[in-house]
């Protein structure tokens, strides 16, 4: 996979929040959706600077792994890894954020339960509820081929990629 | 589409909810978990996602309006 498109599944649930703060128009929204949607790559620069705050943070991952922030390797270790770290860790802005955002903002492996058409019900255990599995609703427009039983990355409202 | 800040429940009929943003109005369908008219809610692409503790609200609003 181009690392555009992989970079673009995993921050375009994003995108609501910085459409909301006025840094996208409907347009940029409306583009970053469909090539999300049809594993198109946008220019590095334009990701780049809509999602400058995940870069920000890709750019620390890239100086300690020795590595070009566009390597898969660094994205990967990036969003797979680092992000919820970030997270829990109250760094950057996430110091202010209140807990069901955090909640919402980290990565998380989820087993499909239920197809629900347009959105699964998945499963997945978080770090501070270890005895019990987490529920929660995601749209399955960014896997459509995913099936119950599989198992997906979530962030946000959106199951994110297909894990073997 | 969705708005990126909790809105009001304000009706729900079946599993359609109408989310209350001050500004607007919009439509957003229950799919999982017990809600009911008078919680916040996180929407996005249409579906309700999450529940947002009454004592969240504000500092949702302040992260997302005020962050750049």
């Amino acid at each position: 996979m181009k690392a555009e498109v992989f970079f673009l599944k995993y921050a375009f649930p994003c995108s609501f929040i910085i459409k909301e703060r006025r840094q996208i128009d409907e347009k940029t929204f409306h583009l970053l959706r469909d090539a999300a949607l049809n594993n198109k790559a946008p220019d590095k620069p334009l990701l780049e600077k809509v999602y400058f705050r995940a870069f920000e943070k890709i750019k620390m991952v890239s100086k300690e792994m020795k590595k070009d922030k566009w390597d898969l390797a660094v994205l990967r270790e990036y969003f797979l890894k680092r992000h919820n770290r970030i997270i829990d860790n109250g760094m950057f802005a996430y110091k202010n954020a209140p807990e069901s955002q955090k909640r919402l903002c980290k990565i998380h492996i989820a087993e499909i339960a239920e197809d629900k058409g347009d959105c699964f019900i998945v499963q997945y255990r978080e770090n501070n509820r270890k005895n019990k599995k987490s529920t929660r609703v995601v749209l399955k427009e960014l896997v459509p081929d995913a099936k119950i039983g599989d198992r997906v990355t979530i962030h946000y409202g959106y199951a994110v990629e297909k894990i073997s | 589409m969705c708005l990126a800040i909790p809105g009001k429940i304000i009706e729900i009929k079946e599993d359609s909810a109408v989310i209350d943003y001050g500004s607007e109005r919009r439509k957003a369908r229950i799919v999982y978990g017990n809600y009911s008219i008078g919680d916040f809610a996180i929407a996005q692409g249409g579906i309700v996602i999450e529940k947002v503790p009454k004592s969240q609200v504000k500092q949702w609003i302040k992260l997302v309006k005020n962050e750049s």
